[in-house]
């Protein structure tokens, strides 16, 4: 008996283990949302178009009376890796320039991606860069634990009148207790959002105008469409589509969602119908997948950002496409997805040595000249308005596209870092196709995604 | 009810072999799948409906230590090996002197000091890990691999409890002879007790190299931007991050593939002592 219920034990104890270890099947990853990557884009094809210039010459002139007395100067960047080389040698040109000066500046740039600058200049502020490179999201945590220093007045005109405007709304800053709005970073890029990239062997331009039209390519040719709805930087497509925005409460500390259920719910449900019906459709981690897709073949299309444009280049070469986010249809009308679009900003550490350089070097490279040399370098979309008119950028394709959908965005300002996980939960939800998609559920869905994200 | 007892045997013989067998196959598919894709050639690197490469190459292998510019692994790995064996060293002494200390000699709040140990051992290191960081600051000891090496072997000799359990099973006597015999207690402990000891030393230098080899949360927050001072797991997880997974997605698979190299030759070196030491016998009655 004894070693009859031995067996019997053992058994159940390995079944146990067994049907433990199948536990975590099927549940699809939703990663964060981490906006800022290094993009690696292509070389920008085109000449430089006449551009106004606020020219280097001039600037370190500028920079000569603005650093004051600060002399023996060590400062270090942080960019991200695809960067760094480029960096270094832009960051060289403006020591050379202030060593002929009789200033001695030292700089020396280290890798350190754009979309975690945030959590490692709070980690130890004085260990981390002087001046660093982030995504837009991050801005306003950086503000509100006063880790960013405000831009030096006599910059602000200059900022405000080249940027691109809502660029330049997302370094501008307002804490309960200040007169004015300040602001607290300088604008880099403007191309940090996403949009749908696609093998033209597969789809055609039509196809691509219409959610409709890339699902019904994608189920007859058996080829997949890669949008990860399950990342709250993707997955607020939804709500935006739907007209909802964003807002912050006085404090600053609570999101403020300007959302109406009725239409989100409309949205909602035009994505569940049409895609969590399909085998086609994949919510996944696209940075890992869509690359090698279109490599083998898989996949026909993906909604992914300017960082990964380097990459299907190599991959799909002359039959890449890239346009902005198609429509989706909703009760009959087509309505035109709106995506969330960000920026990255230079910021100057709030406790440098050195201020005043390191102001006056953020300032030389987010300037129009070093723009210019990382679009044409690494394909890093400006966030300067004459530079992003320019052929420079509109001959390039995927650029052009991203800059396209910037008409149909909502700018990456005044989010909290609690509005992303629930935001893609919802999304993921939606186009799930083992969840209960029935009124009450999807209602239930909702309410958890705005509990979640406005209790903080 | 089936009555015969070979048959009843063979059945659940077989059901507890298929679950056993399912098992198996479910703890070695992640590591057959790593090593496979380590070798692969063709570079569609994360769709995985397959585990055997179309194209086999030791390419990534070769480009871990030669294509050295942005992912510097030989260095990552030269860095951890350094760390984990100065750690090794220190823990393992740290720790089998306390436990001989707890075990054999007698003094005054001798119980206090075990119970404090097992309590302050209840918690996870990395729990002070801001603490540490600040510490580290204060030293001037940030960004570099002595801070990793401090902070490794430093706690280590609260981890007594399994050693002491063993010394205590050794015989006093042993050391009461010895004792007549004109011995110290640091000679005891040196030249009669450790030797006696293997199974316990080994155990303790294994555990204390792959800590320190496989950890990531104090090395990460320690090592800040300095990359030059990153520890492979640090590297491995830069590997991974979106700026780079495209190109080095199967040049990780490699070095995940090597971590486990110094780690299992130390496990085949020493294995042996694990059987030897416990048999050999020393008070025979």
């Amino acid at each position: 008996m004894y070693k009859y219920t031995k067996r019997i034990l053992c058994a159940s104890l390995a079944s146990l283990m067994a049907i433990s270890a199948f536990a975590g099947c099927g549940d699809s990853s939703t990663e964060s949302s981490s906006q800022g990557s290094s993009s690696q884009g292509s070389s920008g094809t085109g000449s430089t178009a006449e551009v106004q210039q606020y020219t280097v010459d001039q600037m370190m002139a500028d920079a000569q009376i603005a650093m004051g007395d600060e002399d023996n100067v060590t400062l270090k960047v942080w960019g991200p890796q695809a960067s760094i080389e480029l960096l270094q040698k832009q960051c060289d040109a403006f020591v050379q320039n202030f060593k002929d000066l009789g200033r001695t500046i030292t700089i020396e740039c280290v890798a350190q991606g754009e979309s975690d600058a945030a959590a490692n200049v709070k980690t130890d502020p004085s260990a981390a860069a002087d001046v660093f490179a982030f995504a837009s999201d991050q801005g306003l945590d950086l503000f509100n634990g006063g880790y960013v220093q405000q831009v030096r007045l006599n910059y602000r005109e200059d900022l405000e009148s080249k940027s691109i405007s809502e660029a330049y709304d997302t370094v501008k800053f307002q804490g309960a207790d200040d007169a004015e709005e300040g602001i607290y970073a300088y604008p880099e890029t403007g191309d940090n959002s996403y949009v749908l990239f696609y093998d033209k062997r597969v789809l055609s331009d039509e196809d691509v105008k219409t959610m409709e039209g890339i699902m019904k390519v994608c189920n007859e040719e058996k080829k997949y469409f890669a949008f990860n709805l399950g990342d709250g930087f993707y997955g607020c497509v939804v709500p935006f589509t739907a007209g909802g925005t964003l807002s912050l409460s006085e404090d600053l500390q609570t999101q403020v969602l300007n959302y109406d259920y009725d239409q989100v719910n409309a949205v909602a449900k035009a994505f569940v119908d049409l895609c969590s019906t399909s085998d086609y459709f994949k919510s996944e981690d696209v940075n890992q997948t869509l690359v090698s897709g279109f490599k083998n073949g898989t996949y026909a299309c993906g909604v992914v950002g300017s960082w990964q444009i380097a990459n299907i280049e190599v991959a799909l070469g002359e039959n890449m496409g890239a346009v902005k986010l198609p429509t989706i249809n909703v009760n009959g009308e087509d309505k035109q997805l709106i995506s969330m679009y960000g920026y990255k900003h230079l910021g100057v550490n709030a406790q440098t040595k050195y201020p005043m350089t390191a102001q006056a070097l953020a300032f030389y490279l987010t300037g129009e000249e070093c723009q210019t040399q990382r679009c044409k370098e690494l394909g890093w979309g400006p966030s300067i308005q004459s530079l992003v008119d320019s052929d420079l950028v509109q001959d390039n394709i995927a650029l052009s596209a991203i800059y396209a959908q910037r008409e149909f965005s909502i700018p990456q300002a005044n989010i909290r870092t609690a509005f992303f996980n629930p935001t893609g939960a919802y999304g993921g939800y939606l186009v799930d196709p083992t969840k209960d998609h029935s009124d009450a559920e999807m209602k239930a869905q909702y309410d958890n995604m705005v509990e979640n994200i406005t209790v903080s | 009810m089936i009555k015969s007892y070979k048959l009843r045997r063979n059945i659940s013989n077989a059901i507890i072999y298929v679950l056993l067998t399912v098992l198996c196959i479910i703890w070695i598919l992640p590591l057959v799948w790593l090593i496979m894709t380590s070798f692969r050639g063709e570079d569609v690197v994360y769709l995985n409906n397959y585990i055997i490469p179309h194209e086999w190459t030791f390419d990534n292998y070769i480009k871990l230590f030669t294509d050295t510019t942005v992912v510097n692994y030989p260095r990552w790995f030269l860095n951890t090996f350094i760390v984990a064996c100065f750690a090794c060293v220190i823990s393992t002494i740290s720790v089998l002197m306390v436990s001989y200390t707890f075990s054999r000699l007698r003094f005054k709040s001798r119980k206090k000091f075990i119970n404090i140990g097992f309590i302050l051992g209840m918690f996870p290191g990395f729990l002070t890990m801001v603490a540490i960081y600040y510490v580290l600051k204060a030293m001037n000891l940030t960004q570099n691999l002595i801070a990793l090496i401090i902070v490794y072997s430093a706690g280590a000799g609260l981890n007594f409890a399994i050693s002491k359990g063993f010394f205590d099973t050794i015989p006093r006597a042993l050391d009461e002879a010895a004792t007549i015999d004109g011995a110290t207690k640091n000679q005891i402990f040196w030249r009669i007790i450790l030797p006696m000891s293997k199974p316990i030393v080994v155990y303790t230098v294994l555990t204390s190299f792959t800590g320190p080899w496989a950890d990531f949360i104090l090395a990460k927050i320690i090592m800040g931007d300095a990359r030059d001072n990153y520890t492979i797991a640090l590297g491995l997880w830069q590997m991974l991050q979106k700026e780079y997974i495209n190109d080095y997605f199967l040049m990780f698979c490699a070095g995940a593939v090597l971590v486990a190299v110094p780690i299992t030759a130390l496990f085949l070196k020493m294995q042996k002592y694990y059987v030897e030491g416990v048999t050999g016998g020393a008070v025979k009655g």
